[in-house]
């Protein structure tokens, strides 16, 4: 009886201790070369440093420039905004209604999605350089199609008004991503819930209202989420297509970009750690609010989650 | 158990083996950063085999991409406090170093050294060089940007006469409205003119107009003088009033194509830039090309920027003797003549810029255009915040410009006292 216990308790330990050695490179290397750089960065945004001489504390200063004096962060702001603000939704309803296709039982259907993936394991500054000579506004492939229309296209990139919407046509190039996970999502939905509704007479958008759209809203939840935090954090696309200039005028100037403007091109470091933080706590609150609305929206298994 | 032992045991040699390259660097006697083209790390690594010879002393030399990742480099090295004991700068950002007091005065040595003197170089490079009466950088080169690279053969086509120094922009105005070419479809095919990127600053400076006040210690912009709009509107006009000159949206249609390549693939007749294409458009093989000064404005007068580059020493090196030897091998008369020989760089010394090394039978045939540019030259404001000012505000107020959508004189307008009022008040 004693030895039974006693090998209990060792083997979960045991299991503990081999739980942490896996962890540990993740743990060990979050703490080194994450959690440092997190830290230094915090104190950086409070001084001014110019990489030559040592940090200078200025308390507040860069955030009361940023927020009163400096154009640019308002510029960026607005343009990584407009561009959250449209690509994300675009992003999510493109992605459900591939998946949708995705699903069915056609016999080519696996090529398909192969071929719905394939950009987004492309190389970002491969796929910005694609686009680059798709939105060529005389030999573009996108111009000669809407020309097929009688529609004549827009110089996009070097246009500072059509520069930001080219971004975020660029980006739902990268729906096939996030479509895996809504067909993951899909194939998880069981199948006796379409039967009993069919049962009750349901037709096909009521199945898709009352039934794939509830039990999909975790992944939804879930890709609103990620969608967000990583449109706020666009960078290689805008740094290739502008060579790192945000332009014409500014308008494609996304915050990353700006960050790594003072950072690495005026080697302001104090000032790109200060909008990297304010960078931070804007996606913290849209997380933050993301989820304290969750609850109304999403289902788990089918209960509301409290 | 064992197991874990043996990943420690694989852990703890590549550790180890680290700490021994670590300290293998750190054998090296001097450390020296800069970057460079193919041409260029030849000769540097020419120049220090022979110094490490010579002198029995060890050098480590890394390289870097020129621009941003050249400084962020060496940025990181000083702020991880292990800044190099020699640097490579040109002439806009060794102002970051310099003025933040991290470079030693060279004068001192220079006085002392037998083999070179200061009065070899142009003045004008050892003036930009030089704050408060201490020299910082000893000069590799000097660039001005006054080449206008032409394609005999379209002249030729077109019966047109090669321009001449004396042309001026009405001349460049004349001779590239008959130089572009469209395709039935009205689409050019051809350009007249086209500059490496936006140089601005020539049309500015040849037009008698001033970006600052006092290059050396700038006050206030004063681009909004007359002469300087002026110049900013005129490269404007080439692009939309006369159409010699691609517009942004047409550079995006060539498809990422550069501006040299545009030259080199006969799809502009006119490009300007700086001597240093020179090695590359050597390599043409399908017409023959020669050089001339950019024009003078219709007022006659006659202005370039300038480029330029050098070697300084960091004043934390521990060996500074053996640091200025290895400068005075670097630029010094043997490296000098070497980098001449390239065709690359026009030497800062006057005599081999002057030599057969530079002025070589080889094309372009007026290369010496760049030696009589030399007193035309104006630098960029000395100031460290100059990048951030040119990138942040003049940058995306004169894509606006460019692109046609408003003319140089309200965007300047604007412009002008916001930049004074962030940066100079």
């Amino acid at each position: 009886m004693e030895n039974v216990k006693r090998s209990k308790i060792s083997m979960s330990t045991h299991e503990a201790i081999w739980g942490y050695v896996f962890l540990s490179p993740w743990i060990l290397g979050m703490i080194f070369f994450v959690g440092g750089p997190i830290i230094a960065s915090l104190i950086l945004s409070f001084c001014e440093w110019d990489l030559i001489q040592p940090p200078k504390f200025i308390g507040l200063d860069n955030f009361i420039k940023m927020f009163t004096t400096d154009k640019r962060f308002w510029t960026s702001l607005y343009n990584t905004f407009y561009y959250t603000v449209l690509s994300v939704p675009l992003g999510i309803i493109g992605s459900i209604l591939v998946a949708l296709l995705m699903n069915q039982k056609w016999k080519t259907v696996r090529l398909l999605r192969t071929i719905y993936y394939l950009p987004s394991v492309t190389a970002g500054v491969a796929s910005a350089i694609i686009w680059m000579w798709l939105l060529n506004p005389d030999f573009g492939l996108v111009n000669y199609a809407l020309s097929l229309f009688g529609i004549k296209g827009p110089l996009w990139l070097a246009d500072e008004v059509w520069s930001k919407p080219a971004l975020i046509i660029m980006g739902l190039w990268g729906v096939g991503g996030n479509m895996i996970i809504y067909l993951a999502g899909l194939q998880g939905i069981p199948q006796q819930l379409y039967e009993a509704a069919e049962i009750d007479g349901a037709g096909l958008w009521g199945k898709f209202r009352h039934i794939t759209i509830p039990m999909l809203t975790p992944v939804i939840f879930f890709n609103l989420i990620m969608s967000i935090v990583w449109s706020f954090q666009i960078f290689t696309q805008v740094y290739v297509m502008t060579g790192g200039q945000g332009g014409p005028s500014d308008s494609t100037l996304v915050l990353v970009l700006y960050i790594y403007q003072h950072a690495f091109k005026f080697h302001n470091m104090g000032y790109a750690s200060a909008l990297a933080w304010v960078l931070f706590i804007i996606i913290l609150i849209f997380t933050l609010i993301q989820f304290k609305f969750a609850g109304g929206w999403v289902h788990y298994e089918g209960e509301l989650k409290k | 158990m064992k197991r874990l032992m043996v990943l420690f045991l694989g852990l703890a040699l590549i550790f180890g083996l680290l700490v021994s390259c670590v300290q293998q660097k750190a054998k090296a006697d001097l450390r020296f950063m800069y970057w460079g083209d193919v041409s260029e790390i030849k000769i540097i690594k020419e120049m220090v085999d022979k110094f490490e010879k010579d002198t029995g002393l060890k050098v480590s030399a890394e390289r870097a991409p020129s621009g941003p990742p050249y400084m962020e480099k060496v940025l990181t090295q000083f702020a991880g406090g292990s800044a190099p004991d020699v640097l490579f700068v040109e002439v806009n950002n060794f102002k970051e170093f310099a003025q933040k007091g991290v470079l030693e005065d060279l004068n001192p040595y220079l006085e002392k050294e037998t083999t070179i003197k200061k009065s070899q170089f142009y003045k004008e490079i050892i003036d930009r060089f030089t704050i408060d009466d201490k020299l910082y950088v000893l000069p590799r080169d000097i660039a001005p940007i006054c080449v206008v690279y032409y394609n005999k053969k379209m002249f030729d086509e077109a019966g047109l006469k090669y321009p001449t120094d004396d042309w001026t922009w009405n001349d460049l105005l004349k001779i590239g409205k008959k130089l572009v070419k469209k395709d039935e479809k009205g689409m050019v095919t051809r350009f007249g003119y086209v500059d490496d990127w936006p140089i601005w600053e020539a049309f500015v400076l040849s037009n008698g107009g001033k970006i600052v006040d006092n290059v050396k210690k700038p006050r206030r912009c004063v681009l909004n003088m007359k002469e300087s709009i002026e110049g900013v509107q005129f490269r404007a006009d080439l692009i939309h009033k006369y159409g010699i000159t691609p517009s942004p949206s047409q550079m995006t249609a060539m498809g990422g194509m550069g501006t040299a390549d545009m030259f080199m693939s006969e799809r502009v007749a006119m490009f300007f830039s700086g001597i240093w294409k020179v090695p590359m458009f050597r390599q043409i093989k399908n017409f023959e090309w020669d050089v001339v000064m950019f024009p003078k404005s219709p007022k006659d007068i006659r202005g370039f920027p300038s480029g330029g580059s050098g070697y300084a020493i960091v004043k934390s090196s521990k060996n500074k003797e053996a640091a200025w030897k290895l400068v005075t091998y670097l630029a010094g008369k043997e490296g000098q003549i070497k980098l001449a020989q390239t065709g690359l760089a026009q030497p800062a010394m006057i005599d081999i810029a002057k030599s057969k090394y530079f002025l070589d039978d080889k094309p372009p045939k007026h290369k010496d255009i760049v030696l009589k540019a030399v007193p035309y030259i104006t630098f960029m404001p000395l100031m460290p915040e100059w990048e951030q000012i040119n990138v942040g505000m003049i940058a995306p107020a004169f894509d606006k410009i460019w692109s046609g959508k408003e003319k140089a004189a309200p965007v300047i307008k604007k412009l002008v006292p916001e930049i004074n009022e962030n940066y100079f008040e």
